[in-house]
């Protein structure tokens, strides 16, 4: 099957920026953290949809039992994280997208687990249909609901499982990869024989000569014989699908397209982890590994947290500092809290926001990590179409988005940005090109509604 | 016990940004490249190259500075002249450096001038002309098309164009100052340059000798501004852009390269200059490279960041509209020097490069055309 890998020796993709690695916790092995005394779980956890709540205020729920379930389209499941009392819908809370609906439950602390039946040789149908009873979306951050990946209509020549992770400071795919070795392997070839991958390739950066042996001695002991792994030097974004599939394959995904034009499916190390956890130990999608890092915390850890816990006792477990004086400079003090990666993560102002299925990270930043510029002129260097992993022209589409030309916009690549962050990374004049990019989007949707052309 | 945060920062995605890589950083850099190119200057041409570099440099500051108080309302600013955007970004300082560089010693227009014999130890017309220079470079070429990457044209290489034109007489007439200078005693002094001979169809066998050549790689010839002379210390300079990755290390490359392409079919073309061997039409060729203002506009000004096409191919196209009217204008037109007016050309033409070539994404595919 190795044949069928067109690099013989793997390549990282070409264009990208170099970030500091920043890997703080990548030595600390996955905890447990008890659930909170009350959870809030947000109703909208994927892409898509929100969910519809299918429990009242005053029922009991066991940890795991599925208190909303997946609307019409793409829509995923979402379970209880503890056992306990509903005690209301519809809670307003602030969450990484503005104000949203959470589901309060009342934390009894008996953990009284609600499993599914778990399945012995499982056939393709089977693995789909656990997949969507589990409510399992895209682990990575994305939160693509994984049953609709798994329905495939075309012949799937490589399954990637994607343990890149090209985001500085995120360690928890790692730390999966190291301490859950033949469990995500296995979840992996569950998926593979769902999708009818003929091979399986597992893409990690090569950071860690430990890991590979350890990946490759799982693979060998479990017999996984259509497994095969392939490490990368360090680039950002490495991790991101289109740029994975042609580090791999070689292939180039068609733009406004998925992995699946070209015969690939691309799942995250930990989707795949919590793959196995369904069909073999019958446990829906409720926790996840998440690391909690930066400089705000004292211990950098990577650690199993209930969906719906608060960032506040996420931060408290790892022992963030306690603000006692109120200035910002104080050593220690956390300046910036992030959902999600330094690239492409979700600044909150608020520690009251609760973990999702796809908080992968919680970053406390400390003002000697955030460098708060103010933006300057463009000086028009092109240093960010330089990095641009998808080949655009980011400072021409920020210049024709501001100035509101939707045509000039879409011809620059508007509408192919991956928001992936390299362009306001190498800024030497800081402009957040982003989000200036995201409002070209919005113009060039505006113009394309309005006169009901394609651009 | 909670956690609150005290005046959280919150914004957009990406959270971290390259540090030591800011605006001021890359002009800084840019500076630094242009040291070697200005001792080189003064050693060779004395200090009246040190005047210009001030006088240009005040000049251009102020310039802006008052631009931004009259026009942007930036008020008062001779109190918070430091917290002004001009003192942050360099720029000015870039402009008024390349532009000194692009400049003769001595101007000579009116005959303003303290002199020792024939020795001219302050000349009030240069400092006249640097100011004009300078205003025209910052006001007009640069802040009244929107400052700082807005700019059309390179504003040092549009001044100098400006000067050539209105004070032809002035540029020509004293083409170096080499009385101050401690000159080597070779050529420095000696009347035409290289590229003066080419223009008259003098161009002689002996002119493109090893020794000569090696000369004007060191810099120890004449030349019509006194940036240009070493080469030597130019490459020195392009050598710390690339380096600190502020340039694409391809474009001069391409440019000189194209250049000696077209040097070399023009030149076996031009019927005035006989043969007699190959030696001879490297040593033409090799001579065209050398003398001129061509490499330090190909490392300095050709790679300025506003006026240059951002893709590679771009920058092809851009830098073989440079090399071809060079040599065309260096060998038929009446100039001796050609690499200003067509870097001024091409700098014009640059939006219009841009326009047409641009990268396709990543993953591009040809949208399939409805039969309609």
């Amino acid at each position: 099957m190795k044949q069928n890998v067109k690099h013989k020796k793997p390549k990282s993709f070409p264009i990208g920026v170099h970030t500091i690695d920043n890997k703080l916790s990548q030595f600390a092995p996955i905890e447990f953290m008890h659930a909170p005394d009350t959870v809030y779980i947000a109703m909208q956890q994927n892409i898509g949809k929100p969910s519809l709540p299918v429990v009242k205020p005053g029922d009991y729920v066991k940890m795991g039992q599925m208190i909303a379930k997946a609307s019409e389209g793409l829509g995923a499941n979402i379970f209880s994280s503890v056992s306990g009392t509903v005690q209301a819908l519809n809670v307003k809370r602030p969450s990484t997208s503005g104000i949203a609906n959470h589901i309060q439950i009342k934390n009894d602390g008996l953990n009284t687990q609600h499993l599914l039946q778990s399945l012995e040789n499982p056939t393709p149908d089977e693995i789909c249909q656990r997949i969507f009873d589990s409510g399992i979306v895209g682990l990575g951050g994305a939160g693509f609901p994984t049953h609709i990946k798994a329905k495939v209509d075309k012949q799937v020549q490589t399954l990637i499982i994607n343990g890149a992770e090209c985001e500085p400071y995120i360690t928890c795919d790692h730390r999966i990869m190291l301490d859950y070795t033949s469990e995500f392997l296995k979840g992996a070839d569950f998926l593979a024989k769902c999708v009818h991958a003929k091979q399986v390739v597992i893409a990690f950066k090569n950071r860690d000569r430990l890991l590979e042996s350890k990946i490759k001695d799982s693979i060998k002991q479990n017999k996984l014989d259509n497994m095969d792994t392939m490490s990368f030097d360090s680039i950002y974004p490495l991790g991101a699908e289109k740029q994975l599939v042609y580090s791999v394959t070689g292939k180039k995904v068609p733009i406004r397209n998925i992995p699946l034009s070209v015969g690939v499916v691309v799942a995250n190390v930990a989707t795949v982890l919590a793959i196995y956890q369904s069909v073999v130990q019958g446990k829906t999608c409720y926790q996840r590994v998440l690391t909690v890092t930066g400089k705000g915390v004292k211990e950098q850890k990577n650690i199993w947290v209930a969906n719906g816990t608060p960032f506040e006792q996420v931060l408290q477990f790892a022992g963030a500092n306690m603000q006692d004086t109120p200035s910002q400079s104080a050593v220690g003090n956390i300046v910036k809290l992030i959902a999600g990666g330094p690239m492409m993560g979700y600044a909150v102002d608020n520690t009251q926001v609760v973990t999702t299925k796809t908080t992968n990270c919680i970053l406390a930043l400390t003002a000697e990590e955030v460098n708060i510029e103010t933006p300057l002129e463009c000086i028009n260097c092109a240093g960010c179409s330089k990095v641009c992993p998808m080949k655009l022209m980011p400072m021409f589409i920020h210049q024709y988005g501001q100035a509101q030309d939707a045509t000039n916009a879409a011809k620059y690549g508007a509408k192919d940005c991956i928001e992936c962050g390299c362009c306001s990374f190498v800024c030497p004049s800081k402009i957040p090109l982003v989000q200036t990019i995201r409002e070209a989007k919005k113009v060039v949707q505006k113009y394309e509604k309005t006169t009901k052309k394609i651009l | 016990m909670s956690i609150i945060l005290n005046n959280p920062v919150v914004s957009v995605s990406p959270h971290v940004t390259q540090l030591n890589n800011t605006t001021s950083r890359v002009m800084i850099d840019v500076l630094i490249s242009l040291l070697p190119v200005v001792l080189v200057s003064i050693f060779f041409f004395g200090y009246l190259v040190l005047v210009n570099l001030v006088v240009c440099c005040v000049a251009c500051f102020w310039s802006e500075v008052i631009f931004n108080s009259v026009v942007h309302k930036q008020s008062p600013v001779w109190k918070n002249v430091k917290k002004s955007s001009v003192f942050s970004d360099h720029s000015f300082a870039v402009t008024a450096c390349i532009l000194a560089l692009n400049l003769p010693t001595v101007i000579n227009v009116w005959g303003w001038n303290i002199q020792d014999g024939d020795s001219i130890l302050f000349s009030l017309d240069t400092v006249i002309l640097c100011i004009l220079m300078s205003v025209f470079a910052i006001v007009v070429v640069k802040m009244l098309f929107g400052g700082l990457g807005r700019n059309f044209a390179n504003p040092a290489v549009t001044s100098r164009v400006f000067l050539l034109l209105a004070f032809t007489s002035g540029m020509i007439a004293v083409r170096t100052n080499p009385f101050f200078g401690l000159n080597l005693g070779l050529d420095a002094s000696s009347g035409a340059s290289w590229l003066g001979l080419v223009g008259e169809g003098t161009v002689l066998n002996s002119t493109t000798s090893p020794k000569v050549l090696f000369n004007m790689f060191l810099g120890n010839v004449s030349s019509a501004a006194v940036g240009e002379t070493s080469v030597f210390a130019i490459a020195i300079g392009y050598v710390y852009l690339v380096f600190k990755k502020v340039i694409d290390w391809r474009l001069p490359l391409v440019l000189i390269g194209f250049t000696a392409i077209f040097a070399l079919v023009f030149g076996l073309a031009d019927s005035r200059i006989e043969y007699d061997s190959v030696s001879t039409v490297i040593g033409y060729t090799l001579a065209h490279l050398l003398s001129g203002g061509l490499v330090f506009g190909a490392v300095f000004m050709a790679t300025d960041y506003s006026t240059s096409p951002n893709t590679f191919l771009g920058a092809c196209i851009f830098a073989l509209g440079i090399a071809l009217f060079t040599v065309l204008i260096r060998i038929f037109a009446q100039w001796p020097e050609g690499f200003s007016f067509s870097l001024l050309l091409m700098n014009i033409a640059t939006p219009m490069i841009d326009r047409y070539i641009y990268p396709k994404p990543f993953g591009y595919v040809r949208p399939v055309r409805s039969s309609q």
